[in-house]
């Protein structure tokens, strides 16, 4: 196969599915789930799945409940041991499960009787910390209760999607993860921890790898301070105001207060022991005093918009303080950090003829002060994006060039980590993910002929292959 | 008497016709007239040549009428299509045949083609077809042949500058070249007996004027390396050069035309690289404030970088005592392996660039200085 004719194939299809509009994917898996949970009734579940493949499920659902049943019979013994030892993972989420949402539940049911050591591409092992390098290119499943800590709202809604439809967000083990997971675990808090720059094509896996390290530091209780998308600060139609508190600094409040919330729910159980260590009077009547609960500031955050930029700066300074006391470790996930060293689509609250630079809002500049603090632990692992920037100029998407000469001497030192495309393995693992999740509805592509062309079609790019997949 | 004739023709409308009409008419009235006068006989018609007769008799015979002649015009009546072919084949075996059809193997082509000129199809025999055909039925879907074909006409041709050619020019120049001086057998040795080149080009040719204004362009190259200069001088003569240096070929050019005649701007030139050196090694005090965006290769030392990454590694060594930086001045620590090692590596990122492989290469410096492990 001609090489150029396979790159310009590949990046025609991509450009044609990055624009393929959402509402159309979530028709696709309402229709593939079943309409809803609230009917739990089977006959509509029944006529909304696909007919081919859903009652081996059901089968195999019943077979599997008979066996158990008739297990209990024989051995008499109690009903709570046996549904312990067929499910491997925890028992008590499956029956909130059942309550909610059956067709979710099915997946996850079945999927669960075939995590064992029979799955190649699957390892029961969810706890990132147990993750070492011989785990490459394996999926793993962030438990429910980790699932609803650590990605209360999903990074991105491809992931949102991929968790609803395969019940359950599964991640895949990759190097670049690991890496950084090993640099981490290696080395000392005590001193400035380095930030890792994570880059890489288009759909390549940067967010995924950082998600995972996300996981991995909420496991070993670390404040997050999680951006999602820088892309929300910057592109957003939302509010301007002049800041009050920085002159010539402009604040974007409604942003302000949706990451207040992302952060008091990412870290609800650190906020719990934190205290106010400075007080701030806001106005004559509302006053934070020092030594008040660190959710009064939250709440205040939230209740009052106009403030909302000024609490997330003194959020932070808090958490530092608490940094440098060794209370806890902090990890800073930013998604398309280059966003924070570029004008921004939104025009000046008093120059509306002026677009604001990034470095110009109030968030982003106290998030830069973090990240460029040199404080002890704390640790930074970023994504670049290209996709932040302008049309014309996408040349490449590594770091320097994403951030520029001044940002990147700014960052500096930082160790530049690259995602790339999956390896052979790892796409022979995510086609068989795939196909057992019955995300690959086409038995065509079930082939080694069927999965010559959707490597051929994507050249390997992890997002490409889910959409290609997807459309079998 | 012929006006008289010529206006009883009516309908003829042509003066000269009826002149010549008239000159004949008149002649034969005259006989007719003599004929019916006098009562003698007539006298064999020799004043009349023997066509004029024979062709009257012709008309008599056809019309069967002696009384009356009819008058034939010539090329009034339109000529036979049998004369008008023949006429033409007779033309066509004329013309010359093609040169090409008539050259022979041994031609000497010098001989045919002597100086650059426009392609003449009829004596270059090559089988050349140039053009475009827009469907299958124009041309019978054939691109077109060289007869008389304008495109190839438009395409600028080197049949004046065969391997013949150039063996004759040579041969005709050798008599003016000396014999090539001993001990410059490569390009090398020549460089460096002879470091400045001198390049100047003379035009020859038929006109007016044998002055050629390009001429008088004189392009002087030194290779920078053969100039002797330290870190300082070099930087201030690649700053005075600007655009002047080739970074590819590590060479210094300078084109000058502005004097009227050669030896002009030869001279300029050379006072133009006598001068950049010269001054090149030459110190300002304002040169000492001299910043890190200032020199033309990324300069990690000078840049604000440098002193973040010091400070990092000195805020890490203090927390650890294993620390290679422990203790350690600023200028002891710029010292490291590890930390040249990464400026190494930046300082390739920004001046080559930044690829994958330079990438990687950072990213293990960077890891090396912060002294990070991994397996």
């Amino acid at each position: 196969m001609n090489t150029s004719v396979k790159v310009v194939l590949s990046s025609l299809l991509s450009r044609r599915l990055c624009t393929r509009p959402l509402h159309r994917v979530r028709q696709i898996q309402k229709s593939f789930l079943g309409t809803s949970s609230e009917d739990g009734s089977d006959p509509t579940n029944e006529v909304a799945r696909p007919p081919v493949h859903r009652p081996s499920f059901a089968d195999s659902l019943r077979k599997a409940r008979e066996d158990a049943a008739s297990k209990k019979e024989h051995s008499a013994q109690g009903s709570s041991s046996s549904e312990s030892s067929s499910s491997s993972d925890s028992s008590e989420e499956d029956d909130s499960l059942l309550g909610k949402r059956e067709p979710a539940d099915l997946f996850g049911k079945s999927a669960k009787s075939r995590i064992t050591s029979q799955d190649m591409f699957m390892t029961e092992q969810s706890d990132p910390s147990e993750h070492a390098m011989d785990y490459e290119g394996i999926y793993y499943i962030v438990s429910q209760e980790d699932q609803t800590r650590f990605f209360p709202s999903f990074i991105d809604s491809h992931y949102r999607i991929q968790a609803r439809t395969f019940g359950g967000l599964y991640l895949m083990i990759r190097k670049p993860a690991l890496e950084i997971i090993d640099i981490i675990k290696k080395s000392s808090y005590n001193c400035p921890l380095p930030k890792f720059i994570v880059y890489g094509k288009r759909g390549g896996g940067k967010t995924s790898t950082i998600s995972h390290v996300m996981h991995y530091c909420g496991k070993q209780n670390h404040m997050l301070l999680n951006i999602p998308l820088v892309n929300d600060w910057i592109r957003a139609r939302t509010n301007t105001t002049p800041s009050t508190s920085k002159a010539g600094f402009t604040n974007i409040p409604e942003q302000a207060q949706k990451w207040i919330s992302h952060f008091a729910a990412l870290n609800a159980p650190l906020i719990k022991d934190m205290k106010v260590t400075k007080s701030i009077e806001w106005t004559k009547k509302e006053v934070t005093e020092a030594g008040s609960p660190l959710q009064s500031l939250i709440d205040f955050g939230l209740l009052r918009q106009k403030y909302a930029d000024d609490v997330v700066d003194m959020l932070l300074d808090e958490v530092m303080t608490c940094a440098t006391e060794n209370k806890f470790k902090v990890l800073l996930v930013i998604d398309g950090l280059n966003g924070f060293y570029q004008p921004t689509n939104m025009r000046e609250p008093l120059q509306p003829q002026r677009f604001i630079h990034a470095e110009k809002l109030c968030l982003v500049d106290s998030f830069k002060r973090i990240l460029n603090s040199g404080n002890k632990n704390v640790v930074a692992v970023c994504t670049v994006n290209e996709e932040l920037r302008k049309l014309n100029e996408r040349v490449k998407f590594t770091p320097f060039y994403l951030l520029g000469k001044e940002a990147s001497q700014e960052l500096e030192p930082f160790v530049p980590i690259q995602v790339e495309n999956f390896s052979d393995m790892e796409v022979k693992n995510c086609l068989d993910f795939y196909s057992q999740r019955k995300w690959i509805q086409n038995s065509a592509a079930l082939t080694d002929e069927g999965r010559k062309q959707i490597k051929f079609l994507t050249s390997n790019n992890p997002y490409a292959v889910w959409k290609v997949a997807g459309a079998y | 008497m012929a006006t008289v004739i010529g206006t009883g023709l009516k309908g003829m409308g042509c003066m000269r016709a009826a002149s010549i009409v008239g000159h004949r008419q008149s002649t034969l009235h005259v006989q007719k007239l003599t004929r019916c006068c006098s009562t003698e006989n007539t006298q064999e018609p020799d004043i009349l040549d023997k066509t004029k007769l024979l062709k009257s008799d012709r008309m008599k015979k056809k019309t069967g009428d002696d009384e009356f002649i009819p008058f034939v015009i010539r090329g009034k009546e339109p000529q036979s299509i049998d004369r008008h072919f023949k006429k033409w084949t007779v033309f066509k075996d004329m013309k010359h045949p093609d040169r090409h059809n008539v050259m022979t193997t041994e031609q000497d082509w010098t001989k045919v083609w002597p100086t650059s000129g426009v392609f003449r199809w009829s004596s270059v025999p090559l089988a050349l077809r140039q053009g475009v055909i827009r469907n299958e039925t124009e041309n019978e879907g054939i691109i077109p042949d060289k007869e008389g074909n304008t495109e190839l006409i438009k395409v600028p041709n080197f049949l004046h500058l065969t391997p013949p050619h150039v063996w004759k020019h040579c041969q005709a120049l050798k008599k003016f070249c000396t014999p090539w001086p001993e001990g410059l057998d490569s390009k090398e040795d020549c460089r460096l007996h002879f470091p400045v080149e001198v390049v100047t080009s003379d035009y020859c040719f038929a006109g007016p004027s044998i002055r050629d204004p390009r001429s008088r362009v004189v392009t002087v190259k030194v290779k920078l390396s053969d100039l002797e200069l330290d870190e300082h001088a070099r930087h201030k003569l690649l700053k005075l050069v600007g655009d002047r240096y080739d970074k590819d070929n590590d060479m210094l050019i300078f084109k000058t035309d502005k004097c009227p005649t050669k030896q002009q701007n030869r001279d300029y030139a050379i006072f133009l690289l006598t001068a950049v050196y010269l001054e090149a090694w030459k110190k300002m005090p304002w040169e000492d404030d001299i910043e890190g965006d200032d020199f033309l290769d990324y300069q990690w030392n000078l840049s604000k970088a440098k002193d973040r990454t010091v400070l990092n590694l000195m805020s890490m060594a203090e927390g650890d005592q294993n620390s290679v930086y422990h203790n350690e001045e600023e200028n002891e620590i710029l010292e490291k392996e590890e930390v040249k090692n990464y400026a190494k590596a930046i300082s390739k990122i920004y001046d080559d660039e930044e690829s994958i492989e330079n990438l990687n290469d950072l990213k293990q410096s960077a890891l090396n200085m912060l002294q990070l492990r991994t397996s």
